[in-house]
């Protein structure tokens, strides 16, 4: 049997992912209190009332556009809940940079570099939320670590949707993800959805003679690379004889590789 | 998009680049002026600030919607009322604390150096826009009456306050106005969006 009771205060947030067009503010209660509940909603800019217009869905919250940019004077957002057996409130005071964050960036691939074991690249787009990135540029933040370990690597970048990491550990596989944050004001994004990437490796050679060596192509985004189609060595450019011929090419790329393997 | 920019397009995107870095380094070190004027002015840093005689707002409404000139305009005027409110509020605090806080003075000194220089650089651009560079002497009104000691230090609070917000408004002025077009200065909208 649950007992109905009166409003504790609600949970208010108001975060503007869409800068400059305006914020929205979205709340719930920290409790269920077992009966309807009405909220009302008023903000205030200086003197100035102002209309937060409830969207359809969810059911709460709603948004506000901004009449004017770059004010000093703060916002006041009042929340009131209110049932049958009581009222609760809370505020929040905001000034108009604080509140801005972007959504985070969308559509993170990564994917190996052709022929370069330690090599991964990154590109993402935008959040689609943001309306105007060329005149509101946002900077990226990019964190990325082998899944065996767990300290991340870190980069900033101030322009450009795609980065290459060139310190990845051959032959692990990654997991990346990406912030946005506006180039001038407010805060970062929630990280992005995670990616997971394997720089290429050179598939291993059996020790053969050349003519038992198949030459195989694939494509993967998340696997390895297979070996390129053009020949790598000649018959001429063989060492030693029988089953552990060894073309000594493919015999120098395999130490060089060892080296790099931890 | 033209194939090759001309060369007035080209000096005015680099006038526009070198602008923004100017305003954002600008608004880096007013940040930290900010910071240490109210720690050591023994200011709330959360006090709300009447608008206060004389500072520009850096508020607007309709924004997307201003042409490049005007953009240039406001800044300029902008920056020479800041230009003279720095240099009265770095004469304010040597004759209140002398050498005790010759840190807080090099600093107020060192933007109005960036105030100065900012305004110098939004000349430049609105000659290359052919515009006429306002005269100074009509600039602002006249000094207001002396102010209590609590009272300068509300004013100064409230002079940063507003140029930070200038100098990023700055910023995204510069930026509009590198992508509108040389010949009408017209800006080009945000898209609307349902």
């Amino acid at each position: 049997l649950s007992l109905a009771a009166p409003p504790k205060e609600p949970v208010l947030m108001c975060r503007s992912n869409n800068y400059p067009k305006g914020f929205y503010c979205s709340w719930h209660l920290p409790t269920p209190t077992y009966i309807p509940n009405s909220f009302n909603i008023s903000v205030i800019h200086g003197t100035k009332d102002m209309v937060c217009e409830k969207d359809a869905v969810p059911k709460n919250r709603c948004h506000i556009r901004y009449l004017q940019l770059f004010s000093t004077v703060k916002y006041k957002v009042t929340l009131t809940v209110t049932n049958a057996l009581g009222k609760n409130f809370t505020t929040l005071t905001f000034d108009e940079f604080a509140i801005v964050k972007p959504d985070p960036p969308e559509s993170v691939v990564a994917k190996p570099v052709p022929n370069n074991p330690r090599r991964l690249e990154v590109s993402w787009q935008n959040p689609s939320s943001w309306p105007d990135p060329e005149s509101f540029p946002l900077k990226f933040f990019l964190r990325y670590r082998p899944l065996i370990l767990d300290q991340w690597q870190h980069v900033e970048l101030s322009d450009g949707t795609s980065h290459t990491i060139t310190d990845a550990y051959a032959g692990k596989e990654y997991i990346i993800q990406v912030a946005a944050k506006d180039n001038d004001i407010g805060t970062w994004s929630d990280w992005s959805v995670a990616v997971h990437a394997t720089p290429w490796t050179e598939e291993p050679k059996h020790l053969t003679t050349e003519a038992q060596i198949t030459e195989t192509t694939s494509a993967s985004t998340s696997s390895f690379m297979a070996p390129p189609t053009t020949k790598i060595c000649d018959k001429g450019a063989m060492v030693g004889s029988g089953a552990v011929a060894v073309c000594w090419t493919v015999g120098l790329v395999v130490a060089a590789y060892s080296v790099l393997f931890i | 998009m033209a194939a090759a920019d001309s060369p007035s397009t080209a000096l005015r995107r680099d006038l526009c680049s070198r602008g923004i870095r100017l305003a954002g380094k600008m608004r880096a070190d007013v940040v930290d002026l900010l910071d240490a004027y109210v720690e050591q002015q023994g200011l709330d840093a959360s006090a709300s600030v009447a608008a206060v005689e004389g500072v520009p707002l850096a508020a607007v409404e309709r924004w997307d919607e201003q042409t490049g000139t005007q953009r240039l305009l406001e800044n300029l005027a902008a920056y020479r009322a800041f230009r003279a409110l720095l240099a009265q509020m770095l004469e304010e605090q040597r004759e209140q604390l002398g050498e005790a806080d010759a840190g807080l003075g090099r600093a107020l000194a060192a933007v109005l150096l960036q105030v100065s220089a900012f305004a110098y650089h939004l000349e430049e651009l609105l000659r290359l826009e052919s515009r006429g560079i306002p005269g100074e002497e009509e600039d602002g009104p006249p000094p207001p009456p002396r102010l209590s000691l609590f009272e300068q230090k509300l004013r100064g609070l409230g002079v940063l306050r507003e140029l930070a917000q200038w100098a990023v408004r700055s910023v995204r002025d510069l930026r509009q106005l590198a992508k509108s077009s040389p010949a009408t200065g017209a800006a080009p909208g945000l898209a609307e969006s349902p």
